[in-house]
């Protein structure tokens, strides 16, 4: 009874606490963009091996298809008529409460913890700054591992002596940590490893080799039961041989660049960006924390000679010097971990290893309390009161309201509803460029996939239009912009008012935000739609669709800075006039040959240049998108063997009749194409996701059966 | 062995006083102190830690 009342008690807390999410309006951040219900309603269907949701010019995403599960049920909730500001409450905010209370709980029990020090170490383990912002920066499936890791290392760890229908839970239960984020998966092998050394030291000779057997066959059972389940993204990874991590992964200087945590904030368990939340701006160590590593290294002062006081300790130890990463003191040995250590580099963010230390602080913190609760117990209402208070005014800024992402109402809220209404009514396809970013409520969906007009300067052809490296933005005013957003099929421009939660911003700001936007308005290739309020929408009054028919393919040694040379050709249209550029991209030289129609750009003089210009193309294509994967295009009246644009980002995985595409633009992607007809145009290595998903399907069943029939 | 029993406890200890004088190097402004005794306040939790091991160790194999 007085176990369900501290649950209670705790469960008013946070609901108390977290007052901003309850009802039903909608919530956004800028990892967790507000789901319109088409977008949304997409993720009802079979794993899809490219995506254009992070990235409207769409990008592989084998890689991240291990959280298709979660992204199927937001589909299905979709589906069934839930609008997204109640799906994420019931899929993700609520599973973060309530698995996390139910999991760190009986992990406490587990270690016979008095119920005081239960509800203290629970309640530690769900206010501290670093699941808050998870929550509040929309990293809505990284706080589910979170909560869900203690009841994975508990039944893991609790599977090891026992029989096969244990094991398999366990396997079950890391399958389930794998889903919300498969990294996690690494930071629990970090954990059973430092527990099996430990068990390792402390057993007597005659056990060891027992010990190790068991440790053999859960590990492998385990392991067994967590492949079996995840092979329907392994399997296309394997054979496709797509990159499983992006090239920055690969780099060392990340660990320094995304790294903002000192040895203090480690040991203070205090998330760096607390409480804004803006990347690179660092809050000082905050004085009051204190009291977090003194509850911390009370424990082992209280309670002396104890194997699980010992076990956490290590942990917290080897946590607090991960956390801080590659900053001082032996900043040096996080980089060597990140270079040598296999699969080490996923965690070029160091502060994923908050989750470790506040792990290990919780149950500390639960034994610390135990321990106080039983040498003055007289005291201990009191002492309760006095935790529970100073870990409520710790995390006041989020009772206050003072937060700036998914614990916040979204600013101008009608007026992105109003806008994403306006977008929907229009039925063909064109990309909204979002400047500088796609705000939190900003519109997206497969018909206008958004783009970050930040990230756009990542890909080649607008990098050559930027002048300078201060202002990024500026290949906007670049008079070739208008030809490279005709290709890249963007057919909206919005320029929200920066949003002064998360900015200061000062006069010249201002200022420049509205010499930019009257710049664009001034245009004559833009047209305002909507010019008053805090988020302006323009339309780019020429945009290519996702499939259109060059009349020319030019092979040029050279890169894209011959864009500067095309704009002094009156009356030149890139989109009649696609490049490979041989020099950005060497293998594409060998698919000349099989670009009959194609001329190289060196052997022609100017004034072949000049007719060949004056050519347009006469074919039509229409399109079916059968999935993100697959297209049915149809092509009519084709006078020449020609080359079929397709503007997703390019990737030679890409298909036509098992040829792979080429460069066009340095940016989507092209395919031969001899005449009239339909094509099926498809990401290859999604041939391989059904083969696998069915081998899932049937070990998943399978090992249903097994325990049912146990 | 004997003298070892309580090394941890006074390590610890030792680690809680750079703690709080870290926290009064903050107050007062000394940014550079505060990390130096935060860097002290690790190695101190490093040492209490492994000696705390040892005790242990001890105590379980006896």
């Amino acid at each position: 009874m007085r176990k369900i009342k501290f649950a209670l008690l705790t469960a008013g807390i946070l609901l108390g606490v977290f007052w901003i999410l309850v009802g039903i309006g909608p919530r956004a951040a800028n990892d967790f963009p507000f789901g319109y219900r088409d977008y949304v309603k997409d993720g009802f269907n079979l794993p899809q091996a490219w995506s254009t949701r992070g990235n409207g010019f769409g990008e592989p995403s084998i890689s991240v298809l291990w959280g298709w599960p979660l992204d199927f049920l937001y589909g299905l909730g979709a589906k069934a008529g839930i609008d997204f500001s109640i799906l994420f409450r019931l899929l993700g905010i609520v599973p973060i409460f309530a698995l996390g209370l139910w999991g760190i709980r009986r992990l406490l029990k587990h270690y016979e913890i008095n119920p005081i020090g239960i509800f203290v170490g629970s309640l530690f383990f769900l206010l501290n700054t670093y699941l808050i912002l998870l929550i509040d920066g929309g990293q809505i499936s990284i706080a589910l591992a979170y909560s869900w890791f203690p009841t994975a290392f508990l039944t893991v760890k609790t599977s090891i002596e026992k029989s096969l229908k244990n094991k398999i839970v366990a396997g079950f239960s890391v399958a389930i940590l794998a889903i919300f984020d498969i990294r996690f998966v690494y930071l629990l092998v970090i954990l059973l490893g430092i527990d099996f050394v430990f068990q390792l030291i402390f057993s007597s000779k005659q056990n060891i080799t027992k010990l190790f057997l068991e440790w053999v066959k859960a590990g492998a059972t385990i392991a067994l039961v967590l492949v079996g389940i995840n092979i329907y993204w392994i399997v296309p990874v394997l054979l496709s041989k797509v990159s499983v991590l992006p090239a920055s992964y690969q780099d060392v200087s990340q660990t320094s660049f995304l790294n903002f945590t000192s040895l203090g904030h480690s040991i203070f368990l205090l998330q760096p960006h607390w409480y804004k939340n803006v990347f690179g701006q660092v809050t000082p160590l905050l004085p009051l924390f204190v009291f977090i590593p003194i509850l911390v290294f009370l424990a082992p002062i209280l309670k002396r000679k104890d194997k699980m006081v010992g076990f956490w300790l290590v942990v917290a130890v080897v946590s607090i010097f991960l956390v801080k990463g590659s900053n001082p003191p032996f900043g040096e040995v996080y980089q060597w971990l990140f270079i040598h250590v296999p699969g080490f580099n996923i965690f070029r963010d160091s502060t994923k290893f908050f989750f470790l230390s506040a792990f290990s602080y919780s149950v500390l913190i639960g034994i610390t309390t135990d321990e106080i609760v039983k040498r003055f117990s007289k005291l201990k209402f009191l002492y309760l009161i006095l935790v529970t208070s100073y870990l409520l005014f710790l995390i006041r800024p989020v009772w206050t309201n003072q937060m700036t992402g998914l614990l916040s109402v979204p600013s101008n809220q009608k007026e992105y509803f109003n806008l994403a209404d306006k977008l929907e009514s229009d039925k063909s396809f064109g990309r909204i460029l979002w400047m500088p970013s796609r705000p939190p409520l900003g519109f997206a969906s497969s018909t206008h996939p958004g783009v970050d007009a930040l990230r756009l300067v990542e890909k080649k052809p607008y990098a050559s239009l930027v002048t300078g490296s201060y202002e990024l933005l500026n290949y906007l005013r670049n008079p070739f912009a208008p030809q490279l957003l005709d290709i890249s099929g963007i057919g909206y421009i919005s320029y929200p008012f920066p949003d002064t939660r998360r900015e200061e911003l000062k006069q010249d700001n201002i200022d420049y935000y509205y010499w930019f936007l009257n710049k664009l308005e001034s245009y004559s290739w833009l047209t305002p739609v909507k010019k008053d309020g805090n988020v302006p929408l323009l339309k780019v009054n020429n945009h290519q669709d996702k499939f259109f028919i060059p009349a020319n393919l030019f092979w040029v040694n050279g890169s894209s800075d011959i864009y500067q040379e095309l704009l002094k050709v009156p009356n030149f249209k890139l989109a009649n006039n696609a490049f490979v550029f041989v020099s950005d991209n060497p293998e594409s030289r060998n698919r000349i040959s099989d670009f009959p129609s194609s001329l190289e750009w060196e052997h022609l003089s100017q004034n072949d240049k000049t007719k060949l210009f004056q050519l347009k193309n006469t074919a039509k294509v229409t399109y079916e998108e059968v999935s993100p994967t697959q297209y049915k295009v149809s092509v009519e009246g084709l006078t020449k063997p020609g080359v079929l644009a397709f503007s997703e980002s390019y990737d030679p995985l890409w298909q036509i009749n098992g040829k792979g595409s080429i460069p066009l633009y340095g940016l989507i992607n092209g395919f031969n194409i001899e005449k009239d007809g339909q094509y099926d145009v498809y990401f290859s290595p999604q041939k391989y996701v059904m083969p696998g998903l069915l081998v899932s399907g049937l070990t998943l069943g399978m090992l249903v059966a097994l325990l049912l029939l146990k | 062995m004997k003298n070892l029993r309580n090394i941890s406890r006074s390590i610890f200890i030792l680690c809680l006083i750079c703690l709080a004088l870290s926290v009064i190097a903050v107050f007062l402004g000394h940014e550079g102190l505060a990390l130096r005794l935060m860097n002290a306040v690790y190695i101190f939790f490093l040492f209490g830690t492994s000696f705390y091991l040892g005790e242990l160790f001890i105590s379980e194999k006896n």
